[in-house]
């Protein structure tokens, strides 16, 4: 096991920040990112991003990613490709690379790691062709792949269509709510249907927004909150950004969606608080003054779900399902999970948890308030045993 | 004649820079031959010679493609080089690599 005195989880924005902030106190840090190379989101987005820093004002997302890759210090070791699954008591990381495994001991961690796309389910929404925006943003920027040629948008994101006109994507239809789609196709997407009216398109995009990704935190048992903007609970946070588990803190989208200056400022003030530095009110009232309103959350409607939808991707679980378990009386998205093995999946429930809290809402009335996400536990991503086993080698030995 | 990279390859971005061509690599979707990038997502070489079906489902048979793109859905799971459950929408192409449509949970093959 190694040890370290600050560890990033995630290399957007908010966790680049905090990895040249801590730097900058001579701290030694380790920044680990899934994805092949530093920036986040950022690498494969096309809209003008506002600062501060100056320096990314003004610039498309994918050149502020590079210029916030760029000034990341030499001191930082940043482990790119690398997957952080699981986040244990005495701050410790588990990691799995393309080749290897390691547990990484941390006196500070600061979690990163942004968001996934918000998604809902409608008749047809598991044929290949419907995808998330970003997994159409990543194809059409970082790999200059077309997912498709007929595109329908669902949600109000008038970026994304001129995104997909410039890669060469007609934009079919566009429809503010997932509630109105029908999609079918023989094994793949062939057309939607909306009020009526069927569209011949080869992909939908789930344009909703996005959610926060704190999962890490969840293993580590930090207290949560409800919060109306993200529609669903979040991580506790401190004045500077300290979960309830001292040492943790979540930065960025990860805490509650932001945009890039105030994920920048957050990464900034945590880690300025992780390392005892000195202008901690300093960084708390730049971020402040960069705080905006945010409306709460859409709620859309799952009266009208088929018994037949299927709401779970990846363990195949049904509305009915579903409905019989909170008729049955389940009061929570645990309970749900006990009942159907909805969520007990590897994605754990990313997908469907939204939709869950929702049904439990409209059938049962539980406020959201109260409706807290499932037990999230290690593995947080598809980890070889052979890999885990690795982690294990210290105490056989 | 030059190898086809797919027809679903964008050429002359209007925003993005041109970038440095990749080194062109061979690898095989169900015993069929073709050519991507190497260094690519194995899911972004598939996608551009248009083949949207990456594995099926359990029980259902039901049919599954790219969908959250970061690996974060187990849509894009499928057999590389004989080992299931590879996250192609994060894994990397390499020249020779075997790629096999998954059935249902996978099963090792013969790499």
């Amino acid at each position: 096991m190694r040890q370290v005195e600050v560890a990033i989880i995630g290399a957007g924005p908010a966790g680049l920040a905090a990895a040249a902030q801590a730097s900058r106190h001579g701290a030694q840090v380790v920044l680990i990112d899934e994805q092949a190379a530093a920036g986040g989101h950022l690498r494969w987005a096309l809209a003008a991003q506002a600062g501060p820093p100056d320096e990314i004002d003004g610039l498309p997302g994918f050149q502020a990613a590079q210029v916030l890759a760029d000034e990341l210090p030499d001191t930082v070791e940043l482990l790119a490709g690398t997957v952080a699954w699981g986040l244990f008591d005495d701050r410790v990381i588990a990691t799995a690379g393309n080749a290897d495994a390691d547990q990484i001991r941390a006196e500070r961690i600061i979690l990163a790691t942004g968001s996934t796309d918000i998604v809902w389910p409608f008749p047809g929404w598991t044929l290949p062709g419907v995808m998330t925006a970003r997994a159409a943003s990543i194809l059409m920027h970082l790999h200059r792949v077309r997912p498709g040629e007929r595109a329908l948008i669902i949600g109000d994101d008038a970026q994304l269509a001129e995104d997909l006109r410039m890669s060469g994507i007609e934009v079919v239809a566009r429809v503010a709510s997932p509630e109105v789609v029908v999609a079918g196709g023989d094994g793949l997407l062939e057309w939607v249907e909306l009020g009526g009216e069927r569209h011949a398109v080869d992909l939908a995009l789930f344009a909703l927004g996005a959610q926060p990704d704190p999962e890490l935190a969840l293993h580590a048992r930090c207290a949560l909150v409800y919060a109306p903007a993200d529609g669903c609970h979040l991580p506790l946070r401190s004045e500077t950004l300290e979960t309830s588990v001292p040492g943790v803190y979540v930065a960025g989208d990860a805490g509650g969606i932001c945009t890039t200056a105030q994920a920048i400022a957050e990464g900034q003030l945590a880690s300025e608080a992780a390392v005892g530095g000195t202008s901690v009110g300093k960084l708390r009232a730049s971020l402040t003054a960069l705080h905006t309103q945010r409306q709460t959350a859409p709620l859309w409607s799952t009266g009208a779900f088929p018994d037949d939808l299927v709401i779970d991707r990846e363990e195949q679980i049904t509305a009915g399902e579903i409905r019989q378990a909170i008729s049955e009386g389940a009061l929570t998205i645990n309970d749900v999970k006990r009942r159907t093995r909805a969520g007990m999946g590897v994605s754990q429930g990313i997908f469907s948890s939204r939709t869950i809290a929702a049904m439990l809402h409209a059938q049962a009335g539980i406020p959201l308030e109260e409706l807290a996400p499932m037990t999230a536990r290690p593995p947080a991503r598809l980890v070889s045993l052979e890999h885990m086993a690795a982690l294990f080698t210290d105490v056989l030995a | 004649m030059s190898p086809n990279l797919g027809a679903y390859r964008i050429v002359g971005h209007p925003l993005l820079p041109e970038r440095a061509a990749g080194e062109v690599v061979r690898f095989s979707f169900d015993g069929r031959e073709l050519h991507g990038i190497a260094g690519e997502p194995i899911a972004a070489a598939l996608l551009a010679h248009g083949i949207r079906v990456f594995r099926t489902m359990p029980e259902t048979g039901e049919p599954r493609g790219l969908f959250s793109g970061v690996g974060r859905s187990l849509d894009g799971l499928m057999v590389v080089d004989g080992v299931p459950n590879v996250r192609v929408a994060i894994t990397p192409l390499a020249a020779g690599m075997q790629v096999r449509t998954q059935q249902a949970l996978g099963s090792w093959e013969d790499a």
